[in-house]
């Protein structure tokens, strides 16, 4: 029987493998060779349709052809290796591949296993492919290379294969343990392939326990693996680092192996490396380590002291405080050398957390009779460093003067910081607020304006839209618009989605208008479209939609009833509009569009005076100063409102609390006088979460829709606000700093906004809620009460998580809000006493650094209970040092 | 483009167990050259510092896929040792400066070439101790190159063109940083600690008394903070730092994220990362290096400039403009298109060029940047009309406006806005305006 291609391929797509191994067997070693180009033209002419379009994947079969007919190693191996075939090599029929290669007694059968091993992938090892490598190296007796996708294979297989087995006994019986284990501790990123779950046969269940460590610590007892190699190999992973999952089994087989304190000692200058830098577990592991060796009389105390300068301002507090209380062990010991040792303990003055700048100080107080003079003034010094109720403690100790108290509580406004509380070399000055930013130059040319419309397409931006806007107004009359077409006709896509894209949609309906010369009937085409379109009611969903309306109007506007120029185009990045600006251009366009107009009047400062519209005759400016007399647009009432969890997944571990968020609602304070107005201002919140309808709007747009009403824009986005605390949402609070800068009142939503935005999940959204602290603190507004209860009230209720909060504020502290800070925590403490949320004792350390620094002597009600109560909880610790702080006096337990 | 790169080590560097230090070399001046013979004043500093270059090299920050290979480079400079890596997603470009005071021998040949910094010594480095000084060698001594006759330690590992273009594009960026905020090792700590290992969020730090106040938004004095967790490889290097120095460009309210960076120092040595904007972007794609190689005087000027670079460890542009008899900006503008050669390095903490040929064919590859040969092929293709500002350049069935030989109606423009250098259309304006109708003939960069 000869071999065809046609019959081959047949059989393969009918997954009939054995008759394929068998038709390669019949033929002469001669007809295969003969065959050998069929096979390699018949795969490289397969589209890949004819692999996927059949039931099973002749991949398998065709290998068998390829090993069935190859002439050489390196002809086989580029076969299978085709992209194609490559990531297939599991389906390949092994005991088939036996037959045919047996058959065929290839003399190059190991060079073929080498070349295959070289190409397996290190990404697609839990593929399989290493299955079929093994059998062709099992077959020739050839050892594989070490490479990265053999020992992940590798790895996989002796995971995979014969789960039934303990997986300790799979590992002993692999042919290739002595060859490849080496490698897995060697090669970086390994530790991934052994974190994943393994069965228990015993209890019928998955564990999260990885079989590794406890299989190799296995075979390391049993004599068959070498313990000193195991040992060196583990610690050497280690301190070679990778990241810490992938570290985790190896910390874990050091654990089990259990190493003495000859062993240990071997390896301390590796311990005394990891201590400092390591991730958590493993620096754990080195302390005790070479804690057991200096317990043996086995470690240079210099080495000790070395090591624990870094490790002493690591972020761990438990590490830390193991690594005092084992100086202090330290200190009593050897006398001789305690100043040095005390020296040592003082870097912790340059921990953050109080109370280990706490136990460091207690340590040097209880030892310091053994140090010398010299001594206690390195150590005076270095207790500058320390917060709190603490430098009073340092100066008895030292017998150094008492601290400068801060002066009295210092308002945050900056007109009023002339003698700042503190140094100011230690804590900033708040920098004056800039103010918004004036608007870029209009654009001038219609090159200039396909630019910014093709970076429109791209991003949006408030600014972008109203510069493409004004732009399309006053080049109305230019000669050259051929750039202008080319760009309407490239991005025809982008302005074609009326359903998603709706304010880009009008955009390309402007565009043409402007393109297009007024022709006869042209007014008349677009007074009857206005006109339907006014039939149609367009609804203004959230404020900056009020921007595709505005594009509309200009798409029907421009060619029926051409004006100089737009009235609402904003003097200020933030959206505000100069009056006397808006005067000027009513005086050059006498009728202006009326949403055009609309906009004109939202953007304008708060308290303009009607003086400055006199002398406009127009109709639109008269109305204008009858606006202003009346007041300009008075602010809506906003009230809080609670939302049920209701619809929404639960948000918190544990039962979930029946109040799942604080959002806002508002109500006009007058009838409208603005077709848009009553629409903007009215805003009332479903009583159950819906997930799927919180609305994120363009911050930019939204903010400069009414640049002078903040509270409004922040209730319009405060789900979104409150989803990053309560949803794990992200990138939701650049509205924030903003709103900052914008102007108006503050109210319930902006304090719940920037409430929420300080416990956000997402560090960067926390960022930006401390810029909009401080942009706020920096302008004098008195917001920071507000948010410290808004802030309790969710965290006293279990809304949000209160701990994210304390580093926010520290930053803020740190830059010079430290009086806005500490009136927030005035305004939250009273609330969040009584409830003790977690997080509570952190923001307790907190308050005591910022009252240090203010050198605040407020009363907060039950602070004083909690400081008497009898225990040694954090809690309390914290509640005394912040009482001690307040009172000037150390608190004591019990005695309130 | 990838071609390879081929090192070829007489040897595996090595500490070997009386204390000496032996880094192999490959390529440069001659196959295997010698640098250094000597002491290292402070070596666990200097050895943690190698390792974290060499940590840079086989890092890739952006989509970890196969740890990249390139080795680190040494260049050895008239008083100083300067080790550079690069990271193979080409976003994060590392170098450790032994000033004079961290050696203690002889700098007894100038240049630069490949060290080797294989796993077994990095596990050696980990274990020095801070104590006395310990000897290092760079480059096999001259009696065991003549008597070698082992097997040399060969490599070969892909070298795409892009990683190439970045190491050089990195240099030329740095050039226009400024120093912006000095720190101590207690705040530098703190800030270090702080940024986590996946971080990829583009934040931005402002100096605020003793610290950096890391913030939402760039503002005057601004650096960027892209991608934190690419920093990681500075914090073992913490422990023996003074101060954390941090370089970046002019930004406004509103700029786009931008390079920086960041310079852990300490008496006798600098540590600095420099990352690129974004953790996605590479520095080949920056664009900060196409004005300079549009021109033509410029390659002539670099021609006439190479000859005359001496090892010292900045390039005083007056002594070069008088030697060269060229103006002092001729003088810049040749120096940046020697950096995208890469045959010049630029020290942010010296703020100036130093000499540094990288042992690798870059010249072909400066040339071979994807925008400029797309421009080059506009221009000499004749696409490009110009009409006072306003240029139209055809590219295929499109029609592009080209302002002030800056902004363009491309999307590719409008994406950018020039934060990554001028897009093709204005390229080939520039290139047409410059030259006049004859075009491209401009392009030659010195061989």
């Amino acid at each position: 029987m000869s071999l065809a291609w046609e019959s081959i391929q047949q059989l393969a797509r009918a997954g009939n493998d054995a008759s394929v191994a068998a038709a390669l067997l019949d033929a002469t070693e001669a007809e295969r060779l003969a065959f050998a180009p069929a096979v390699e033209a018949g795969l490289k002419a397969m589209k890949p349709e004819d692999r996927w379009q059949n039931t099973r994947d002749p991949s398998g079969s065709f290998a068998l052809a390829v090993l069935g007919t190859a002439p050489t190693a390196a002809k086989a191996a580029a076969l299978l290796g085709r992209r194609d075939m490559r990531d297939k090599w599991d389906r390949i029929p092994v005991a088939r591949v036996i037959e045919i290669v047996r058959a065929r007694r290839l003399p190059w059968i190991d060079d073929l296993g080498q070349r295959l091993a070289g190409r397996l992938s290190a990404q697609e090892a839990w593929s399989g492919g290493w299955r079929f490598v093994a059998a062709v190296l099992a077959e020739s007796g050839g050892t594989p290379p070490v490479t990265e996708g053999v020992v992940r294979g590798w790895l996989a297989q002796v995971e995979q294969w014969d789960e039934a087995r303990p997986y300790v006994d799979r590992l002993r019986d692999s042919p290739y343990l002595d060859l490849l284990l080496p490698a897995v501790f060697e090669f970086s990123g390994l530790g991934g392939e052994l974190n994943s779950l393994t069965w228990d046969d015993a209890a019928k269940r998955w564990t999260s326990t990885s079989a590794f460590p406890a299989a190799v610590a296995t075979l390391v007892a049993e004599g068959r693996l070498e313990r000193k190699t195991i040992l060196d190999l583990t610690v050497d992973r280690l301190v070679r680092g990778d990241r810490p999952a992938f570290l985790r089994q190896f910390a874990t087989l050091h654990d089990l192996l259990a190493p003495g304190v000859d062993e240990l000692a071997g390896h301390a200058p590796d311990y005394a490396r990891l201590l400092p830098d390591a991730p958590s577990p493993v620096a754990v592991l080195a302390q005790r380590a070479l804690r057991a060796v200096d317990d043996a009389g086995l470690l240079e105390l210099d080495t000790l002291l070395e090591t624990s300068r870094p490790t002493l301002v690591r972020k761990e507090k438990a590490l830390v405080k193991a690594q005092l209380s084992w100086l202090d062990r330290v200190a009593r010991r050897d006398t001789g050398r305690v100043g040095e040792v005390l020296e040592t303990v003082a870097v912790a003055f340059g921990h953050p957390a109080l109370d280990i700048q706490d136990r460091a100080l207690t340590l040097i107080e209880r030892r310091a009779a053994g140090a010398d003079a010299g001594t206690l003034a390195r150590l005076a010094a270095l207790a500058s460093g320390l917060g709190g109720d603490l430098p009073a403690r340092a100066a008895k100790l030292f017998g150094t003067g008492t601290p400068a108290a801060g002066s009295p509580l210092a308002p945050s406004a900056p007109g009023s910081s002339s003698s700042p509380p503190f140094p100011a070399s230690l804590v900033p000055l708040l920098p004056p607020p800039a103010g918004p930013a004036e608007m870029p130059p209009p654009i001038a040319t219609t090159a200039e304006l396909a630019e910014e419309i093709v970076a429109l397409l791209h991003e949006e931006t408030s600014v972008r839209w109203e510069r493409v806007l004004a732009g399309l107004v006053t080049l109305r009359t230019a000669d050259d618009k051929s750039a202008l077409r080319e760009v309407l006709h490239r991005h025809a896509a982008g302005f074609g989605d009326e359903r998603w894209r709706k304010a880009q949609f009008a955009l390309g309906s402007a565009i043409r208008a402007f393109l297009t010369p007024a022709r006869r009937f042209d007014g008349l085409k677009a007074a009857v479209r206005s006109r339907l379109a006014h039939d149609r009611q367009p609804r203004l969903d959230t404020p900056d939609r009020l921007l595709t309306l505005r594009v509309t109007e200009l798409a029907a506007q421009l060619a029926k009833s051409p004006v100089l120029e737009l009235l609402a185009t904003p003097t200020h990045v933030n959206g505000s509009l100069d009056a006397a600006v808006l005067v000027d251009r009513l005086r050059r366009v006498e009728e202006p569009w009326s949403l055009d107009f609309e906009q004109a009047l939202l953007r304008l400062p708060r308290g303009t005076g009607p003086e400055v519209a006199a002398g406009l005759g127009s109709a639109a400016g008269r109305w204008l100063a009858e606006w202003l007399a009346d007041g300009g647009l008075p602010d809506p009432v906003s009230t809080r409102g609670d939302q049920l969890a209701g619809e929404s997944p639960a948000v918190h571990s544990g039962s979930p609390p029946e109040v799942a968020r604080v959002l806002v609602n508002l109500v006009p304070a007058r009838p409208a006088r603005l077709s848009v107005e009553d629409q903007l201002f009215t805003l009332a919140r479903r009583a159950t979460v819906n997930h799927y309808t919180y609305w994120v709007a363009d911050d930019a747009l939204l903010a400069a829709t009414l640049p002078h009403h903040r509270e409004v824009s922040a209730a319009w986005a405060l789900p979104g606000l409150a989803s990053m605390a309560t949803q794990d949402q992200r990138g939701g609070s650049q509205l924030l700093p903003l709103l900052a800068e914008c102007d108006g009142p503050i109210g319930p939503a902006m304090s719940l906004g920037v409430a929420y935005a300080l416990v956000a999940r997402h560090e960067a959204d926390r960022v930006a809620a401390v810029d909009a602290f401080l942009a706020l603190a920096a302008a004098g507004e008195p917001f920071a009460a507000p948010v410290g209860r808004d802030l309790a009230d969710l965290a006293a209720r279990g809304m949000v998580k209160l701990g994210r909060a304390v580093a926010p504020l520290t930053d803020a502290h740190r830059a010079g809000a430290s009086a806005a800070v500490w009136e927030l925590l005035l305004a939250a403490l009273p609330t969040l006493l009584p409830a003790a949320p977690r997080g509570l004792p952190e923001l307790l350390e907190l308050a005591s650094q910022v009252a240090a620094t203010v050198g605040a002597r407020d009363d907060v009600p039950g602070l004083a209970a909690l400081a008497g109560r009898k225990g040694a909880s954090r809690l309390l610790q914290e509640g005394r040092r912040l009482r001690s702080v307040l009172t000037g006096q150390r608190v004591i337990a019990g005695l309130a | 483009m990838v071609t390879a790169a081929a090192y070829a080590y007489l040897g595996s560097s090595a500490l070997a167990p009386g204390g000496g230090l032996t880094l192999q070399t490959s390529g440069g001046p001659v196959a295997h050259p010698r640098f250094f013979t000597g002491f290292l004043t402070s070596p666990a500093a200097t050895a943690t510092g190698l390792l974290a270059v060499a940590e840079v090299a086989r890092s890739r920050y952006f989509r970890p896929l196969d740890p990249a290979s390139l080795d680190p480079v040494v260049t050895a400079g008239s008083d100083r040792l300067r080790f550079e890596s690069f990271s193979g997603c080409c976003g994060v470009y590392a170098r450790l400066d032994v000033l004079p005071g961290g050696i203690d021998g002889d700098i007894v040949g100038h240049g630069t070439t490949n060290v080797d910094v294989n796993a077994a010594l990095q596990r050696s480095l980990t274990r020095i101790g801070p104590a006395d000084p310990m000897h290092l060698a760079v480059g096999p001594d001259d009696l065991t190159v003549t008597t070698f006759d082992g097997k040399v330690v060969e490599r070969k590992v892909p070298l795409p063109s892009r990683w190439l273009r970045g190491f050089a594009e990195a240099q030329v960026l740095t050039s226009r940083f400024d120093p912006r905020a000095e720190i101590g090792p207690a705040e530098a700590r703190a800030l270090l600690a702080r940024l986590k290992a996946g971080d990829r969020a583009v934040l931005w730090a402002v100096p605020a008394g003793r610290t950096l106040r890391v913030t939402s938004r760039p503002g005057p004095g601004a650096v960027c903070l892209p991608g934190a967790g690419r920093l990681a490889a500075l914090k073992p290097f913490l422990r023996y730092a003074t101060g954390l120095r941090v370089y970046g460009p002019v930004v406004a309210a509103r700029s786009g994220p931008v390079a920086s960076t960041w310079e852990l120092s300490t008496p006798s040595m600098r540590l600095s990362l420099t990352l690129s904007p974004e953790p996605y972007r590479g520095f080949s794609g920056e664009g900060a290096v196409l004005d300079s190689l549009a021109g033509d005087e410029a390659a002539d000027d670099a021609e006439l400039i190479a000859t005359l670079l001496s090892w010292d460890p900045t390039i005083d542009v007056d002594a070069l403009s008088t030697a060269a008899g060229l103006g002092a900006t001729r003088v810049r503008d040749a120096l940046t298109q020697l950096g995208t050669a890469g045959r010049v390095g630029y020290d942010v903490a010296e703020a100036g060029y130093f000499h540094r040929t990288l042992p690798y064919t870059a010249d072909a590859v400066a040339k071979m940047n994807p925008r400029l040969t797309a421009a080059r092929a506009l221009a000499d293709a004749g696409a490009v009309s110009v009409d006072g500002a306003v240029a139209v350049v055809r590219s295929g069935d499109e029609t592009y406006h080209v302002r002030e030989a800056t902004s363009c109606t491309c999307a590719w423009w409008g994406k950018h806005r020039g934060e990554r250098g001028p897009c093709k259309h204005a390229l080939a304006v520039r290139m047409v305006t410059e030259s006049g109708a004859a075009g491209s003939r401009a392009m030659d960069l010195p061989a």
